[in-house]
């Protein structure tokens, strides 16, 4: 059976192409226009890419924000239970799977058979998502990996506000004026991530291991930020943007 | 004697000299980057407006977020203390403050005394502060003075349904590609501000007269919504932005 899961963000829409549980095309394109026009052309360019056709498509499932936009979609289901199905068969056991992307952040505690047992998200606020990575890129001039690479070496921390990505931009811009170093002020950003997820996670239920996935777990520092105050394992698999999509597609029946 | 109140906001700051009870002179200036600097500054472009020199000072009362770094003798009081003291002095029936800042946004009742009672308080997160406001009016291109007028002129009315100033941003630029008239969007906006300002109203109770204080007293988009909501004429001071040092100028008399 073909299927197609389309994972509507806010920054950007993903597409998983899956047949008998095997990957056939994917994508990820950052769009500007209208959620359906913008699945559509997605959905179109992993076709192209797997060599075959709409028609042959079986299934449809769309998650994330823009989920209900999608007007050719045969199935809509919530982040929280695509991020499960996505990120459950990796690990094969119970876990908690944390996702973070542009327009939120989730934490799902999953147990055994990747049954959903609780969640806890966030979505009404910027910080502790990929929008507030954003912000701070735009502030420092600088891409996310450098932005990554330069927490890494840092010495210290120049902390920023946790509970507010606007107050967090100011914070930064002082930091700067105030003479702290670009790696601690990267430092205090990736903290201030940190920070807001382990909050969204304590309220899910933290498992022994912990599976990060959305565009922000492309940050190492964050990554073993969690890592060191959680004292679990995070895994991140290879593609951390797809996981959502990918476990849409996996939501056929 | 004379008295200072020195009120060291997020974005501005502001000092109120009292000669007895007589305000004699102020100032207004941006906060800077360093506290101590711009509590000094302001405080000495007072003295100079007033032809005033600072030995001649019996006592300050600093308030407002930096208030505990100012590089002079002083005492440090709440601004909840500072702002209940300064309404009361111009609005002796004052009951219920809202004092809306740069970056903070409070909700104070007070007693017939002048003394506060009960608040609430938000400065974890810019959703109904001034920095709402001045992010979604730089996104949409309008001077920070002019958007308030101009919500009013709408004729209709869009919902935002973000309470956050970072995704409320992305939804008004959505909603001016889809044609939405500008001051329509900017009608959305100032209700979202008022929806939220009149949430923290209604956890310390509504009593009369009721009384807006702040920078953004001076926004009658946001001032006439809140007033629609409460379903009460609100009293503004003629210098909103001025009552916590007000209020801190006369305490500065009684420490």
């Amino acid at each position: 059976m073909l299927s197609a899961g389309i994972d509507v963000g806010q920054h950007a829409i993903k597409v998983v192409l899956l047949e008998q549980n095997i990957v056939l095309a994917y994508q990820n394109m950052v769009t500007e226009v209208d959620a359906d026009t913008g699945a559509r052309q997605a959905l179109e360019n992993t076709l192209k890419e797997a060599n075959t056709s709409f028609d042959r498509i079986q299934r449809i499932v769309s998650t994330g924000l823009g989920r209900k936009e999608v007007s050719f979609s045969h199935l809509q289901r919530t982040q929280e239970t695509c991020a499960a199905r996505g990120a459950y068969p990796v690990l094969g056991k119970a876990c908690t799977v944390l996702d973070a992307g542009a327009g939120g952040c989730r934490a799902v505690k999953v147990g055994h058979g990747g049954k959903v047992l609780d969640f806890a998200s966030n979505s009404k606020c910027a910080s502790g998502t990929g929008s507030f990575l954003q912000i701070a890129c735009e502030v420092l001039q600088i891409d996310l990996a450098k932005l990554d690479m330069l927490a890494g070496q840092a010495d210290g921390i120049a902390k920023v506000s946790t509970t507010c990505a606007v107050f967090a931009e100011s914070a930064i811009i002082s930091n700067v004026h105030r003479g702290f170093s670009i790696e601690d002020i990267c430092a205090g950003i990736c903290d201030s991530v940190a920070t807001r997820l382990l909050e969204v996670l304590s309220r899910a239920g933290i498992e022994k291991d912990v599976f990060f996935c959305g565009g922000v777990a492309q940050s190492k520092t964050i990554t073993r930020t969690l890592e060191r105050r959680l004292g679990a394992t995070i895994h991140v698999p290879t593609h951390p943007l797809l996981t959502t999509a990918l476990g849409a597609a996996r939501c056929i029946s | 004697m004379l008295t200072a109140g020195v009120d060291v906001g997020s974005r501005t700051a502001k000092v109120v000299i009292l000669n007895e009870e007589t305000p004699v002179a102020s100032s207004l200036i941006s906060t800077g980057p360093d506290s101590a600097e711009t509590c000094l500054t302001v405080l000495r472009e007072a003295m100079k407006a007033g032809g005033l020199t600072m030995e001649s000072l019996s006592a300050i009362v600093t308030t407002g977020y930096g208030r505990y770094i100012a590089p002079f003798p002083h005492t440090s009081i709440t601004e909840i203390a500072c702002h209940a003291k300064g309404v009361h002095k111009i609005f002796p029936t004052a009951r219920t403050i809202l004092d809306m800042g740069g970056q903070d946004c409070k909700a104070i009742r007070l007693n017939a005394g002048g003394h506060h009672t009960n608040f609430i308080m938000n400065d974890k997160c810019a959703a109904g502060t001034g920095r709402f406001l001045e992010i979604l009016a730089q996104s949409l291109n309008v001077p920070l003075q002019e958007i308030g007028d101009r919500s009013l002129e709408a004729k209709g009315t869009i919902k935002i349904s973000s309470t956050c100033a970072v995704f409320a941003r992305q939804e008004v630029l959505s909603y001016r590609r889809r044609g939405v008239s500008l001051e329509d969007v900017l009608a959305g906006v100032h209700e979202a501000v008022a929806d939220r300002v009149f949430g923290l109203i209604k956890s310390v109770g509504l009593e009369r007269d009721f009384v807006i204080t702040g920078g953004i007293a001076k926004n009658l988009g946001v001032v006439r919504r809140v007033e629609k909501q409460a379903n009460l004429t609100v009293l503004i001071p003629p210098e909103p932005q001025f009552t916590g040092a007000l209020g801190a100028a006369w305490l500065a008399r009684e420490v």
